[in-house]
């Protein structure tokens, strides 16, 4: 190395801190791997990180959010496909992306960091408790990783958000044991649950996996969803991807809403991709509900308007555009 | 290094041969006051610059020298290599009574003499110099992974760090020893 060396720690230490304090976040966090002190001392600055996501895959990645910043670290693992990626893991190396969006301009720098001897466990340690993020978020690709939930609680944060991945392929046994050591080390604390082609069972329903306390659930392209599923939750908010059409269960969700079911729910979105040919029939969707129409027929979207038991109003929006989505909007207005 | 614009340097008070050069004369003349360093050359340097350090500027409000008590009474800065302060007064010299850019390039150039600036100037308490300082210090990680940064900075690693205090402290445990037997020795 040709540059100039700087005996830095020979500065008093509100120097040392104006110093850092000068310097890039991408350099503040880089500095936090030097030595135990450098990270107490990066600590101490309470870095304004708004969310740290950790996405577990093959290739593991961690992205810290400060404001317009975004500092990706993509740990890369040793190439072996019979090899699942663990916590315990060691990456081969780390490539570091910066982003930065300030000032309505890009700029983008990659760099290459060597592993800084931290297991991916120890990367996700050390990146979510450099500062008290308002927002830790995780994606679960559960057919490329091994995950066990005494491991799991230890390591990660509180999180606010999960996400659980399946593949497009059928879900083999470890790929239903990930995602239950996932629910069982987070579920409790969450608020917002997002599954993606989760392959629910008999012994593995909503109710099962215990959906209880998630006040947003996002559901894409689930397999064997049945919408009674979703009567049980307390979630807020509900989106739901399918390819099934859910007409006639939605006829029954809303009837079951009438009679008092569901009380906390205040949004239900529901959206499939339509066949060829297809022509939805809202008339099925309304049959017996004796909403009030409050858009002409054909219009779009169509609005509907239903009242509950406990006198809580909420509107049924219906559209349909051609073979390319359709969807039917569920809002509760007090 | 040569002395600066408004100042002289020698190894004794030097007589104010010309009047500070500005673009309007000033209708009171401008007074000046005298520093040196460790080398003991002695800087002469106008009241405007040294309003850049709080630390000086302090020092003269207190004293309300007259032209000789000032040059008869340079303020010594022993804890200041001649030619850190030197560079220290050229920089006041070059920013008398203007306000400093975001970005200055007056910042001397000479990286090896970073360290000595950041402490002399931290310790002339000139803010503005200082943020500069800082900012050059700050430069030289800019884009550095942590190890480059560990190098550059020379910083010890954890497990030197370890072995260095364990080794500071059996020097420690060495010494009171050897007080102890000393003392030990003195009573009999």
């Amino acid at each position: 190395m040709t540059e100039h060396k700087f005996p830095f720690l020979r500065l008093p230490d509100d120097l040392r801190s104006k110093v850092l304090q000068t310097t890039e976040y991408l350099e503040m966090i880089a500095y936090s791997f030097v030595s135990k002190k450098a990270y107490s001392m990066i600590q101490s600055f309470r870095l304004p990180i708004l969310t740290v996501r950790i996405t577990m895959k093959k290739q593991p990645e961690i992205e810290v959010k400060l404001s317009a910043i975004s500092i990706k670290f993509g740990l890369n693992m040793q190439e072996n496909d019979e090899k699942m990626t663990h916590l315990n893991g060691l990456p081969v190396n780390v490539r570091v992306t910066y982003l930065n969006f300030e000032n309505h301009e890009f700029s983008k720098k990659i760099s290459t960091w060597t592993n800084q001897g931290k297991t991916v466990g120890e990367w996700i340690q050390h990146l979510c408790s450099i500062s008290q993020a308002e927002c830790y978020v995780a994606d679960f690709l559960v057919r490329d990783i091994e995950l066990d939930t005494p491991t799991l609680r230890k390591i990660f944060p509180k999180l606010r958000t999960v996400s659980v991945k399946f593949p497009q392929a059928e879900a083999n046994e470890n790929d239903i044991t990930s995602a239950k050591h996932v629910f069982k080390a987070f579920l409790v604390d969450v608020k917002d649950v997002r599954l993606e082609q989760f392959p629910f069972q008999d012994n593995l329903s909503l109710q099962h996996i215990g959906m209880g306390n998630s006040k947003i659930l996002q559901l894409y392209d689930p397999r064997n969803i049945r919408i009674d599923d979703l009567l049980t939750l307390n979630a807020e908010s509900i989106f739901l991807k399918t390819s099934q059409v859910p007409l006639r269960d939605l006829n029954s969700f809303f009837k079951l809403w009438k009679k008092g079911s569901n009380p906390k729910l205040e949004k239900l979105n529901v959206m499939w991709e339509p066949t060829r040919n297809f022509i939805p029939k809202w008339k099925i969707l309304m049959k017996g509900l004796k909403a009030k129409k409050s858009r002409a027929e054909g219009e779009v979207p169509m609005k509907f308007r239903i009242k509950n038991v406990r006198g809580a109003l909420a509107e049924i929006r219906c559209v349909f555009f051609d073979i390319h989505l359709a969807y039917v909007q569920f809002t509760v207005s007090i | 290094m040569s002395s600066t614009e408004q100042g002289t340097s020698s190894a004794a008070p030097a007589e104010p041969t010309t009047a500070p050069e500005s673009a309007a004369a000033p209708e009171v003349p401008e007074s000046f006051y005298y520093v040196h360093g460790k080398d003991k050359v002695v800087h002469k340097v106008s009241a405007g610059a040294l309003q850049h350090s709080a630390l000086i500027h302090g020092m003269i409000s207190n004293l309300g020298y007259t032209e000789e008590q000032a040059k008869a009474n340079p303020f010594p800065f022993e804890n200041i290599d001649g030619d850190i302060l030197q560079m220290v007064v050229d920089w006041c010299n070059q920013h008398k009574g203007k306000p400093t850019p975001p970005e200055d390039t007056n910042l001397p150039k000479q990286k090896e003499k970073l360290f000595d600036l950041v402490l002399a100037v931290n310790y002339l308490e000139i803010k503005e110099l200082l943020t500069y300082c800082c900012k050059q210090v700050a430069m030289m990680v800019k884009g550095k992974s942590p190890e480059e940064i560990r190098e550059i900075w020379m910083i010890p690693t954890d497990a030197e760090d370890e072995a260095a205090e364990k080794e500071a402290k059996k020097r420690a445990g060495k010494e009171a020893a050897g007080e102890t037997a000393a003392a030990a020795g003195d009573a009999k």
